[in-house]
């Protein structure tokens, strides 16, 4: 009905397309045509206050910066336009007739782009050089003479040396200060059941070591109050993990 | 200077225009003048209006995405190449979030009367004959709406918002043959969608 012809579609708008629409096919899209513009019937016009609103709903944004739009953009995972908002603010810093604002924006931007990709790359470079060991090993390696070499059996006896301060040092022996926990028979059965599966003899998990025949009040946390030496059949440690 | 320069193409020379005055505009707000955009709304709200309700079919659905149509353009302004027409930039975010509302509504969908008499051509209508023409227009703007992208903006933008196909070839970035080739192609779509169900 309010028809403007200007805009009215025309099927030769299509050709020079190099695949040319076939007479079949040129109907189908004139009657698709005619179907699309029959929608533009009785359009009404938007309410009076409608600018209004509009302003009122922009009065609660903030600024338009370039700044914001690249984070939006990241928040939402669209790397293309965090690009095309970088190529604007170059633009926007090189081009002619642009409010010394935009150009401060921009600049701003383009300041933040680079600090954050020298961070990044020399956050790449660091670890890249700590992958190589161009800086040293961050930590000592463990020496040959550290044998772990838990036995299968456990230590009804400790020796005195047995109370460690590192009582994992059976698991980790390249961490632990304590090399004489090689020689001292580390219950094996540890409560995680990662140490080699006699759990069920063994008297003493690793965690709490509880020396019987020779308490040492001092470094044992949990000085047996049971005078028996006997071995309990159920460890304990699951308590404390 | 217009006036003693021989316009060969009108329209163009007005868009050009157009653009420039956009490009001060837009340099207006970027640079803290919030107000400037309600020169921008006054100007371009009819238009986007009517688009959405060419795809949403109900005017407070159009008020509502066009809104949020130039909520959108603001926040995106920097983003604004001035490289086209304002007025066709903002066209396209309307497109893009009126066919996304038209794409999640319901189905079915009570009946606006004052659609259904839109639909009927403002003329007060025949009842059996006002409903059919109002679900055939919510079904032909469901199946734009579910069209496949490219060819969903390129229908859209053609037939709802009235952009030149060289407009829409610059918008969307890519060469006046593809686009051809998507017009025809989606409209092709479109057609086996709309007669593809009963």
């Amino acid at each position: 009905m309010t028809r403007p012809d200007p805009h009215w579609f025309d099927p030769t708008e299509l050709t020079g397309a190099g695949e040319e629409p076939t007479p079949a096919e040129l109907a189908s899209i004139e009657a698709i045509a005619r179907a699309l513009g029959s929608l533009r019937s009785g359009e009404p016009d938007p309410g009076r206050d409608f600018p209004d609103r509009v302003m009122a709903a922009i009065a609660a944004e903030p600024e338009p910066a370039p700044l914001l739009v690249v984070l939006a953009a990241l928040r939402r995972g669209r790397p293309a336009v965090v690009v095309a908002a970088l190529g604007d603010a170059w633009r926007d810093l090189i081009g002619a007739g642009r409010p010394v604002l935009v150009r401060a924006q921009a600049i701003a931007l383009l300041a933040a782009t680079l600090i954050l990709a020298a961070a990044i790359g020399g956050g790449a470079a660091v670890g890249a050089a700590r992958l190589l060991d161009l800086q040293g090993p961050l930590s000592p390696s463990p020496s040959p003479s550290m044998p772990v070499g838990p036995s299968p059996s456990p230590a009804v006896t400790p020796s005195p040396s047995f109370v460690s301060p590192t009582p994992e040092a059976s698991e980790t022996p390249e961490a632990s200060g304590t090399p004489e926990a090689s020689e001292t028979a580390e219950p094996s059965g540890t409560p995680e059941g990662g140490g080699g599966g006699q759990a069920t003899p063994t008297p003493e998990p690793s965690r709490t070591p509880r020396p019987t025949a020779t308490p040492e009040p001092t470094r044992t946390p949990k000085p047996s109050a049971t005078p028996t030496p006997t071995p309990t059949e159920t460890p304990e440690p699951d308590e404390h993990h | 200077m217009h006036g003693v320069t021989t316009i060969l193409d009108p329209e163009r020379e007005r868009g050009a225009e157009a653009t420039t005055d956009d490009g001060a505009i837009v340099a207006r707000v970027l640079a803290g003048e919030r107000d400037a955009f309600r020169i921008l709304v006054e100007r371009e709200h009819r238009s986007i209006v009517r688009i959405c309700y060419r795809i949403l079919g109900n005017l407070h659905d159009a008020e509502d995405a066009a809104q949020e149509a130039f909520v959108t353009a603001y926040r995106a302004l920097p983003t604004w190449r001035r490289e086209g027409s304002f007025g066709a930039w903002l066209a396209r975010i309307a497109v893009r979030i009126a066919t996304r509302r038209a794409a999640g509504r319901r189905a079915i969908d009570w009946l606006d009367p004052a659609t259904v008499e839109a639909a009927a051509g403002g003329v007060s209508p025949d009842p059996l004959i006002s409903v059919v023409r109002s679900e055939a227009a919510a079904h032909l703007r469901s199946a734009v709406a579910k069209l496949d992208q490219p060819y969903r903006d390129v229908v859209a933008l053609r037939f709802f918002a009235d952009l030149p196909l060289g407009e829409i070839a610059r918008l969307t970035g890519r060469p006046l043959p593809t686009v051809k080739t998507h017009l025809r192609r989606g409209l092709l779509r479109l057609r086996e969608a709309v007669e593809g169900t009963p």
